[in-house]
């Protein structure tokens, strides 16, 4: 045989066909190719009018161009999941779904004597299982969750993710500190002045219970508390004021929404970074969630091919 | 190991409810440590304490009723946030709302100007409820005849249209606990050996078993719930498992929240169609959730103001039923999306309480939006929670417990999947989820953004923050972020208010918020109690306002009399603050902190008794007068009605008031008198 029969030998093509397929097997989805076989996939007038008007329903505004196109996406991709799911027949197969439908034929007629498995029968020759909104949308969420299920994960991909988004698992610098609190809604005393006594007396180190302050309900000792929450708590003016102390020094009076506050820094700790190990949950978690929002649009993608979609043109003047 | 430890428990309590098989759980700890790579979490050591931990407690706010699009009747109306979303959301990142446009991008986004501490999703648990109350006439005679259930037999099509996208009766969601939702073994496909990391590291051998078990909603729910609790020593955020146990039969309210202490949880969650009463979830969380398999529950009503009369009905007058209600219900939705329900001031004392105006719905159950009111009855003083706890205290005199014993929280019953969401600024409403004013109000006019949760509690973990829960030391906000303390003693001194350790000297020598008083010998005694407040500090884009005063609310029984009575403690309710409605500019003095002591000038040991703390702040704009304004229908445009647009017309609705005083409600400190 020459070179140029051997290359020309039509077995040769199919093994290297085959081995190209399967050398891009880890990349290629599982479903692919497709062909457009699922028939026509029409979104009518009356559909997109409904969709207005739950739109309008939930919002109380009609949708403008950009929302209406995202509706009808939506709406088709429900379509093509649920078509999915009962070509899986995951209605033969969903207890929740086979009861929904017994018990809609048990409404229509509630003496009947026949069986579960009759009526479930009945059910699906009526279509049922697209007409009714509760078994559709259990069909449309069971599809989902079983093509997102395809998604894996390895421990390489979550060091990759952990690496690639520090910023994420880092704790922020926090603060432990005692204050003291002069409330501005005390008739008999100006807040601003009496922090200033109160400061000088702890200043030179007296250990009266300090009666020139007021109680604050958050308490006087806190512990650990990010800049955020000390703001929360206490206004912007703190965070500046805390984060310039020496630990053990008092500050000066601090204005806040309440009054005055003498901060006194206890200690610091600075920010640092969450080692892996204390974030792998979250981790794994937003790897899953990021992995299957990717491969259920590309599998939307991909499977819309199988249809005609079909957008009637809604006509001019009409409205919802 | 710790974390190790950890799992095998959430496993533990799913082989306590059979998912994978039963039995093998223990023996899949191989499979876990290969899954997780030998890795783990570094939670916190048992005992251990959180850096931010106080001794005498901080307060942590957050929302405990939140659906997602997990709920069907959230799901139905457009909301697909998912669990995992929502946390996010209330942790205080921001979220993209539906639609998407064509690229996937959310078309709208939202995110909290504060971020919560806490929050409990809370998704209806039922599918099939109202299917059976109203095919079953044996047993739900009374139903099954109802308006509703007429309707659904005689024209059952409209009527799963009806069902499933109001809220009438029984909103749907995805999992009837009846039903196994775990598949079979032969169901589950294989994935997740060799390097492959299963989710969350809970499936069994070679990280397959339960791989698409865990994907049903309860266990996402779960899962959600563990992603986002923060294990580390910095415990910045907590989540509870949680579910809606949704029944409402006739449309008359007895939802209940039930959460979860930790993450062992039953795997079916008992919900109304296989429970129907309160009494019977009740004992099946107490068969399904027990304490030697560390689980621990509470179930916490809502919405008792849409109860049509029987949120506060007892099916009997037993001391064992007072007893089991008690224990398992320590605190009550005083507040949410669809109103308050404080009081109606519709009789007794209560009528001259003219802050109990605030907020009501003008119906008595869920469908009371329908049919033109016809289906629904105006609102009854027994189903608001003054009421009830008056009533409590009445049955405790009878029969030596108390049924009512509830501590106050409000939330949002968000269905947008937003917890948290709830300022009347840009309220999207909560069914739909637009931040843009349009053609329309974005919700009816009378429901409200909803409130907030605060428990008082050493750290911001799960156990610490039930056990706040547990002892009721908790109050409810109307959605703004005032601080407030609550303590009552015998000795408690008449200076408090001007001593630095007044919160230490208040636990040593009295009761926080939700406690009892204890007995007293002398027959001359009268109890004084303290409340401080501090007002919500505010933000950038916030609109919060000072305070404007403290009330604490008596209630007690008098020769088997129900009496009640208001009294003003710190603050002047008559201090001259004002909105101007057209503007929604608010002027006026106010109050940054408030703190007054008071002493019960009529106490008499001998009658039973309960006080609570209410604070007010300053009148501000209602939401939807900022949107009604913003629409350009504001009063003056009401002067033609005609030229107002159907969707804003109730812009010019002069039922509903213009403005609001955002509030806080503290539980309540009971009195009991001594056996005689």
């Amino acid at each position: 045989m020459s070179i140029r029969a051997f290359w020309r030998e039509p077995l040769l093509h199919f093994l290297l066909l085959g081995a190209l397929l399967y050398l891009l097997r880890p990349v290629l989805p599982e479903w692919a190719p497709l062909a457009p076989t699922g028939g026509e996939l029409r979104v009518s007038v009356e559909d997109q009018a409904r969709l207005i008007r739950n739109w309008h329903r939930e919002t109380g505004r009609l949708p403008d161009e950009r929302t209406l196109q995202a509706l009808i996406e939506r709406h088709v991709e429900g379509e093509v999941l649920l078509r999915q799911a009962l070509r899986m027949r995951l209605h033969y197969n969903d207890v929740v779904t086979r009861q929904r439908l017994i018990n809609n034929l048990r409404f229509l007629e509630p003496d009947t004597a026949l069986p579960d498995a009759a009526l479930f029968q009945q059910a699906v020759a009526l279509n049922m299982m697209e007409t009714d909104l509760v078994a559709k949308r259990r069909l449309i969420q069971l599809v989902r969750l079983r093509i997102e299920s395809q998604v894996h994960v390895t421990e390489a991909d979550l060091q990759r993710h952990y690496r690639a988004n520090l910023d994420r698992y880092r704790h922020p610098a926090s603060y432990s500190f005692e204050q003291r609190f002069f409330s501005r809604d005390r008739d008999d005393q100006d807040s601003a002045d009496v922090a200033a006594k109160a400061l000088q007396q702890l200043r030179s180190g007296v250990q009266a219970t300090d009666p020139l302050a007021s109680p604050f309900l958050h308490g006087d000792v806190f512990s650990a508390l990010p800049a955020s929450r000390i703001a929360e708590i206490f206004g912007d003016a703190a965070v500046v004021s805390i984060q310039q102390l020496s630990p053990g020094d008092w500050s000066e009076p601090v204005a806040s929404v309440y009054g005055h506050h003498l901060f006194r820094l206890e200690s610091r700790q600075d920010e640092r970074q969450r080692p892996f190990d204390s974030v792998r949950q979250q981790v794994i978690a937003e790897v899953y969630a990021e992995r299957e929002a990717a491969y259920l649009k590309t599998w939307l993608k991909l499977h819309k091919r199988r249809y005609r979609i079909a957008v009637d043109a809604i006509p001019v003047g009409d409205s919802a | 190991m710790k974390v190790f430890g950890r799992f095998l428990v959430l496993m533990s309590a799913l082989a306590l409810s059979g998912c994978g098989g039963s039995g093998n759980s223990l023996s899949t700890d191989g499979a876990v440590d290969g899954a997780g790579g030998g890795g783990g979490t570094t939670p916190l050591p048992p005992g251990a304490r959180c850096l931010h931990y106080n001794a005498l407690r901080s307060p942590f706010f957050g929302d405990l009723h939140v659906h997602t699009g997990l709920s069907l009747d959230a799901n139905t109306t457009g909301t697909t946030i998912r669990p995992t979303d929502s946390y996010r959301y209330a942790k205080g990142e921001e979220i993209g709302l539906p639609p998407h446009d064509d690229q996937g991008n959310p078309t709208r986004t939202s995110q909290l100007l504060k971020p919560l501490d806490f929050a409990a999703i809370t998704d209806h648990v039922e599918l099939f409820g109202e299917v059976e109350v109203c095919t079953n006439e044996e047993d739900y005679p009374v139903e099954y005849n109802s308006p509703e259930c007429q309707f659904f037999r005689q024209s059952p099509e409209n009527a799963f249209l009806f069902f499933n996208f109001t809220q009438l009766g029984l909103p749907l969601a995805t999992l009837p606990p009846e039903i196994a939702a775990i598949p079979g073994v032969d169901q589950i496909p294989l994935g997740g050996g060799g390097g492959d990391v299963p989710r969350l590291a809970m499936c069994g051998p070679q990280g397959a078993t339960c791989l698409e078990a865990a994907k049903t909603p309860w266990l996402e729910i779960q899962a959600a719930a563990e992603e986002h609790y923060d294990r580390s020593e910095n415990c910045e955020f907590t989540t509870f498992v949680a579910y809606e146990y949704t029944a409402a039969p006739r449309s008359l309210n007895q939802h209940r929240n039930v959460i979860f202490k930790g993450e062992v949880v039953p795997e079916q969650p008992p919900a109304y169609q296989e429970n129907t009463t309160p009494v019977k979830l009740w004992e099946a969380l107490t068969d399904r959730c027990r304490l030697e398999d560390g689980c621990e529950y509470l179930t916490i009503p809502h919405n008792s103001n849409l109860s049509g009369g029987t949120m506060f009905d007892v099916p009997d007058e037993s001391p064992e039923y007072a007893a089991t209600r008690q224990l398992n219900e320590p605190l009550a939705e005083i507040y949410q999306h669809k109103g308050q329900s404080e009081c109606l001031n519709t009789m007794g004392a209560g009528m001259q309480d003219e802050l109990c105006g605030f907020e009501i719905v003008p119906y008595d159950n869920l469908s009371g939006n329908r049919f033109g009111g016809a289906n629904a009855g105006p609102p009854k003083e027994e189903d608001y929670l003054r009421e009830a706890l008056k009533d409590g205290l009445a049955r405790e005199e009878n029969i030596g417990v108390n049924p009512f014993k509830y501590g106050l929280i409000g939330s949002t019953d968000t269905h947008l999947g937003a917890p948290g969401l709830d300022n009347e600024l840009n309220y999207p409403g909560h069914g739909g989820a637009s931040t843009a004013s349009g053609d329309g109000l974005p919700d009816e006019i009378e429901y409200s953004p909803g409130g907030l949760a605060v428990l008082w509690a050493e750290e911001n973990t799960r156990e610490s923050l039930y056990d706040a829960m547990r002892r009721r030391e908790a109050y409810a906000t109307s959605g703004t972020r005032p601080t407030v303390r609550f303590f009552g003693g015998w000795d408690i001194p008449i200076d408090a208010c001007n001593r630095p350790d007044l919160i230490d000297v208040a636990y040593q020598i009295g009761v926080p918020m939700g406690g009892d008083l204890p007995a007293n010998d002398d027959p001359d005694a009268s109890p004084v109690f303290v409340v401080g407040a501090l007002r919500d500090p505010g933000i950038a884009g916030d609109n919060a306002q000072p305070l404007q005063h403290i009330q604490i609310i008596k209630g007690w029984v008098e020769g088997g009399e129900k009496m009640e009575m208001v009294y003003q403690v710190a603050g002047n309710p008559n201090n001259g603050a004002t909105v101007d409605t057209a503007s929604c500019n608010a002027s006026g003095p106010g109050f940054a902190a408030l703190c007054g002591v008071w002493q019960d000038p009529s106490f008499d040991p001998s009658q039973h008794a309960f006080y609570y703390a209410r604070v007010v702040e300053n009148p501000s704009c209602r939401w939807s007068t900022r949107q009604c304004n913003a629409a350009g229908y504001d009063e003056a445009a009401c002067a033609d009605p005609d030229s107002v647009p159907a969707g804003f017309a109730d812009c010019c609705n002069t039922s509903f008031p213009k403005t609001i005083q955002e509030r806080a409600w503290t539980s309540p400190i009971w009195y009991r008198p001594a056996e005689s």
